[in-house]
């Protein structure tokens, strides 16, 4: 059960999320490898323990973005440019409110980083949006 | 992880591949440029990753070629492609775990950015146009071939404009002309199968060409869908009137190989084509299909006897298929009566004339003809005003 006060995970790194993150709303959108997505798909680099040369901060945290166009422009550049890396092809979206942590934008335009206090459970309440199409 | 093809070697055989500038990021550094033991610079691109550990394709590269990425006049894989690199494996804080000596073309190429692929999502080209076909490449490809690429590029972009911008224009939203979305920057060209791409317009107003261009590939995705599940039956195309249908097949048509010559397909592709799900591959079957619609969408406009008419084009201006005569002698025309100015429609076919025209501002012969209440012009020729006018000049 979350405590009243929420409050981040122990294991964030010191100083995270940074000052100027904002109470997390509004409606966030994010791809995922399989539909419907597994809860794994929704842990940081810091619990899985990879990308260890990402922004420390944002490896506590997960990717997401604003606009669904964002999102399909971005997953179709990362196709054509890394292709012998796995991103996507579904995107996902969830609400966020003031409980559910802080937000900040990060790293290249339309990126932002959630980052979600201790006991939220970050794959809850995403929906399916869409398959983008590698043409 | 695969296991590279070529020479295993020291970790530190290239020192320390820290990054000193990053060129695009997700999440990591995926592309970015390092420095080897003497300081000169290595371009570093990610191929795959497993784990904590990521594997990079590393290659020589100098400030020009990093100027040309940032400024999207070259791909990455162009970038790139240098007969000796290296493969390096890297964990956290950039420790390289593993190195290889390798060459460029025993790198899985299911692992290299794709032809054409820029350095960041915004230099991707809008719009680009390829040749296939056994008179295309290098010594082969001609100009004529060159001069119809631009022109297939520039005349089906502005059909598709027209009809995006319609729509804008009648909820009264008009920030553009049409030919700010046709007479696109040329970006770069490839020779092997010559291909040609196109960028953004100059001066950008990012949310809204992004909305045009979108709607410009709907109406592209929508045109070859429809040309290519419904052959011959002329199901109307849903939010399109039959006039604009026909300026869709005529636009696709622009893009269409010619029925004769060197060139057998067209390829489109870049940012206006991310949405299409068929074949990026346009074939004279296309063009013939794209004829028929075309022919069926138009109704047939009672057309009267061509008439000629002198006078100065005027009013034309690129990216338009409409220029505006004035200047008339005599005034009083034959068939129409007196009247100040004619606005004149063409094919692309006169586009050059038109140019000329428009810019030397000297007389010119139109043919033309009525059809309806409109004007076509079929023809522009020299007046012989315009060289008596030359020779007076010259005598003096």
């Amino acid at each position: 059960m979350q405590s009243s006060t929420p409050r981040f995970p122990d294991w964030f790194v010191a100083g995270c999320p940074p000052s100027d993150a904002v109470e997390a709303s509004g409606t966030i959108y994010r791809f995922v490898a399989s539909n419907p997505g597994s809860p794994a798909e929704f842990l940081s680099y810091h619990e899985t323990k990879e990308r260890p040369n990402a922004p420390a901060c944002q490896r506590c945290g997960l990717s997401v973005f604003r606009k669904v166009d964002d999102v399909r422009r971005l997953l179709r550049h990362l196709w054509k440019n890394y292709p012998g890396k796995r991103y996507g092809p579904h995107i996902v979206k969830r609400e966020l409110s003031p409980d559910d942590g802080r937000i900040k934008a990060t790293g290249s335009p339309g990126h932002q980083t959630w980052w979600a206090y201790e006991g939220v459970e970050r794959h809850v309440s995403f929906e399916f949006v869409e398959t983008v199409q590698n043409n | 992880m695969w296991v590279p093809t070529g020479k295993q070697i020291e970790k530190d055989a290239l020192g320390d591949l820290t990054p000193v500038e990053i060129l695009f990021e997700f999440e990591e550094p995926l592309t970015f440029v390092c420095n080897d033991l003497d300081g000169q610079p290595l371009l570093a691109h990610s191929l795959c990753a497993e784990g904590a550990l990521s594997r990079y394709l590393l290659s020589v590269t100098d400030q020009r070629v990093v100027q040309e990425l940032k400024a999207g006049r070259l791909d990455v894989l162009g970038a790139l492609r240098q007969p000796r690199c290296w493969i390096a494996d890297l964990g956290a804080n950039w420790e390289v775990v593993g190195l290889w000596l390798v060459s460029f073309d025993r790198v899985p190429k299911d692992h290299l950015p794709r032809s054409g692929a820029m350095i960041t999502p915004d230099l991707d080209p809008v719009f680009r146009l390829r040749l296939i076909g056994p008179g295309v490449g290098p010594g082969n490809t001609t100009a004529a071939d060159i001069r119809m690429a631009a022109q297939a590029a520039e005349s089906g972009l502005r059909g598709l404009a027209r009809i995006a911008l319609d729509e804008k224009k009648q909820v009264g939203q008009v920030w553009r002309n049409i030919r700010d979305y046709s007479d696109l920057p040329y970006q770069y060209t490839l020779a092997a199968s010559f291909e040609i791409a196109f960028g953004r317009p100059r001066d950008r107003l990012p949310g809204v060409d992004d909305e045009v261009f979108d709607e410009m590939g709907r109406l592209l995705k929508k045109g070859l869908e429809a040309l290519r599940t419904n052959g011959d039956d002329l199901v109307p195309i849903e939010g399109l009137n039959e006039d604009q249908a026909a300026q869709l097949f005529e636009a696709i048509k622009a893009l269409t190989p010619p029925m004769r010559g060197g060139v057998e397909r067209v390829e489109v592709g870049g940012r206006l084509t991310d949405a299409l799900t068929g074949s990026k591959i346009l074939t004279r079957d296309d063009r013939l299909r794209s004829l028929q619609r075309v022919k069926a969408s138009r109704k047939i406009p009672v057309k009267e006897a061509p008439f000629r008419v002198t006078g100065v084009a005027e009013g034309a201006d690129q990216g338009f298929d409409f220029f505006t005569l004035r200047q008339f002698v005599p005034s009083d025309i034959p068939g129409v009566g007196p009247v100040s100015e004619i606005k004149f429609f063409f094919d692309d076919h006169l586009f050059d004339k038109v140019a000329d025209a428009w810019n030397s501002q000297e007389r010119v012969t139109v043919v033309g003809e009525r059809i309806g209440s409109d004007f076509k012009a079929l023809d522009i020729q020299e007046s012989t005003l315009a060289l008596v006018g030359r020779e007076v000049s010259n005598a003096r």
